[in-house]
């Protein structure tokens, strides 16, 4: 694969929870992704896509091998660095627990915009077209997040995520809390909005049956096993 | 927005968090209301007298003589002579004596009988005399000189008539009783003088006469203690001896320093014991502030680590935490401090009136100052503890 227009790229990636043990948990050989794609990732719990994501993040340091996203080296970088690349460029959107429950929908996104250390001349206007795009009234806006419905809190943490303008959006389950109808609306906004500003989306989830939404889907297994093979 | 997180997330979690505060505020309350109570008891002890070389009364403790003396505390065990007071007042080595006669009151303030030379030598503070905010000093045995408490209080002024009862009993009305006019009244001292009515000493005698009595006739026979100052004062010890050592009547001469730093050791022992106790009440409230910090991390492991994934650094969390713990301490500190002013502000005039003791509610001076930055700095160290533990959870 080109490594030049890759936006993720996994070599030889090891790593253990346990500092002191010496199986491999986790070993990636081989894996990359290309600018703009929409990526399905298929695994169970404890399939190990948690631990992939945190890596990814910057969230956990492997133990060896070459992290590059969005070309920088994660494995280079300091924990600092980590968090400060992590708060800036990727957005990452959970099942649940994606806003601070005590605070609002806007100073929830306004949050996130604090914690990337950059400042914008009309951070207002910039949430009021998000929050437009992702279909959220302006009552809403104000309003405790728990008293939001779940899909209306679902559409907040995207917007929260997507205010720093990352170019890597990681969705972790997004849509195993909603229901049905929900959750095909949910989907469709996500890609529309990571296609429009050419976001690189890496969904994960264990619902095989979201796979046909997306361009390109791998099980958890195929990465992992990919490394342990060869 | 650290600050509106901290202050949220308290908001959020207001029914401990209003726990803690108020544990911390009760302790803190403690803490600095000991403190002040201690320092200005000490103040206010130490400048009720100055520039009194010796104090003489009949035989007792010395302490017991300087409370009744200057403190107008307790009874006297006995009077003493009008022949001993004058041998004193005539010594060479003595250049002024004020007599005390006490023993009588007025509506529950302290009566006291004394001579001129009670507005000419009498001091306190750093050598401060006694100053008229009204009027004039007494000048025949009817004349009545309050001091500015009584004055207020009682809301006397210049020219009125009131009525001087035998005893100490708090009585409006009196089968021995004369009437006096007020003819001056005392700027405040933050001293028992504020609370105390001056007359001459032939008004106690025309008090104890009763009834119709010529005026010429009342000549004291007694008075209950002497402020003595001297010439020169490496003759006190001399004097002291002499007095205590006296045949013809048992008497005590106390030095006035002496005694109060004695009365002030005594009491220490108790105020260390409260500071002590104060002290545990602090730790405990602390302890407190640390297990609810402690308990709400694990209840906000969801919170950190999503603070955590949208790019919170380690430091951001712990400085969080430590300025929930700022503001809990500050909201403690406020309040308490509040609450001490009301409490120092109403419980003044019982000090005062009950206890004699004078004590400025004005609780921001540069040691309670010194306790609250203490205070915050404990707080500070106490949540570190807290506030690592949040991060070790996001760690591997």
């Amino acid at each position: 694969m080109n490594s030049v227009s890759s936006i993720i790229e996994l070599e030889n990636v090891a790593f253990n929870y346990d500092r002191n043990a010496v199986e491999t948990e986790f070993l990636v050989n081989h894996w990359s992704i290309h600018k703009g794609e929409q990526v399905f990732i298929h695994g169970a719990s404890g399939s190990g896509k948690s631990t992939l994501l945190n890596i990814l993040s910057g969230l956990l340091s492997p133990r060896s091998g070459k992290v590059m996203v969005l070309d920088k080296r994660l494995d280079k970088m300091n924990r600092k660095q980590r968090d400060a690349f992590r708060a800036k460029e990727i957005g990452i959107v959970f099942q649940r627990f994606n806003l601070i429950p005590y605070l609002n929908s806007e100073e929830n996104i306004r949050l996130a915009k604090y914690l990337s250390g950059e400042s914008s001349s009309d951070l207002s206007a910039e949430i009021t077209e998000l929050l437009e795009r992702l279909r959220i009234d302006e009552k809403s806006r104000s309003k405790p997040v728990t008293e939001l419905s779940t899909g209306q809190q679902q559409r907040i943490a995207i917007a929260r995520a997507l205010i720093n303008r990352p170019r890597l959006l990681i969705a972790d389950e997004p849509t195993s809390s909603l229901d049905y109808a929900n959750r095909d609306g949910f989907l469709e906004l996500l890609k529309e909005l990571t296609g429009k500003e050419e976001i690189t989306l890496l969904f994960v989830s264990h619902d095989h049956s979201l796979k046909s939404h997306f361009t390109r889907s791998q099980d958890i297994s195929e990465i992992m096993l990919d490394g342990a093979s060869t | 927005m650290i600050t509106k997180l901290a202050a949220k997330s308290l908001i959020d979690r207001r029914g401990s968090a209003i726990l803690t505060c108020i544990a911390l505020l009760i302790s803190v309350f403690v803490l600095l209301g000991v403190e002040h109570i201690r320092k200005e008891s000490k103040n206010s002890f130490s400048s009720t007298i100055s520039g009194t070389d010796l104090i003489v009364g009949a035989r007792s403790g010395s302490l017991n003589l300087l409370l009744y003396s200057v403190f107008r505390i307790g009874s006297p065990v006995n009077d003493i002579s009008w022949n001993s007071y004058q041998r004193i007042a005539n010594d060479r080595r003595v250049e002024w004596t004020i007599p005390l006669s006490l023993g009588d009151s007025h509506r529950g303030y302290r009566v006291l009988g004394t001579n001129e030379s009670y507005f000419q030598h009498f001091s306190y503070g750093k050598d401060r005399l006694l100053t008229f905010n009204n009027g004039r000093r007494f000048e025949s045995a009817f004349e009545v000189v309050l001091g500015a408490q009584v004055a207020q209080r009682l809301d006397y002024s210049i020219g009125q008539k009131i009525t001087l009862s035998h005893g100490l009993g708090d009585a409006n009305f009196a089968n021995h009783a004369e009437l006096f006019q007020i003819v001056g009244i005392l700027d405040p001292t933050g001293t028992p003088v504020d609370q105390t009515v001056h007359v001459s000493l032939q008004g106690i005698e025309a008090i104890h006469a009763g009834g119709e009595s010529n005026t010429d006739e009342l000549i004291p026979k007694q008075t209950t203690a002497v402020l003595v100052g001297l010439k020169s004062k490496i003759s006190t010890f001399q004097l002291q001896r002499e007095v205590n050592e006296n045949q013809t009547e048992a008497l005590t001469a106390i030095l006035p320093g002496v005694a109060l730093s004695e009365l002030w050791n005594m009491m220490s022992a108790f105020e260390n014991t409260l500071r002590l106790i104060s002290l545990l009440v602090f730790i405990a409230a602390l302890l407190g502030m640390c297990s609810m910090m402690a308990a709400s991390i694990r209840e906000r492991s969801n919170e950190i680590h999503l603070l955590r994934t949208m790019g919170a650094s380690p430091w951001f969390l712990f400085i969080l935490f430590e300025v929930e713990a700022i503001l809990i301490t500050l909201i403690s500190v406020a309040v308490a401090s509040g609450l001490l002013l009301l409490t120092l502000l109403s419980a003044n005039q019982f000090l005062s009136s009950n206890v004699g003791l004078h004590i400025s509610p004005n609780i921001f001076t540069l040691n309670s100052l010194a306790i609250v930055l203490a205070i915050f700095i404990a707080s500070i160290i106490v949540a570190a503890a807290p506030a690592i533990q949040a991060n070790r959870n996001t760690e591997f």
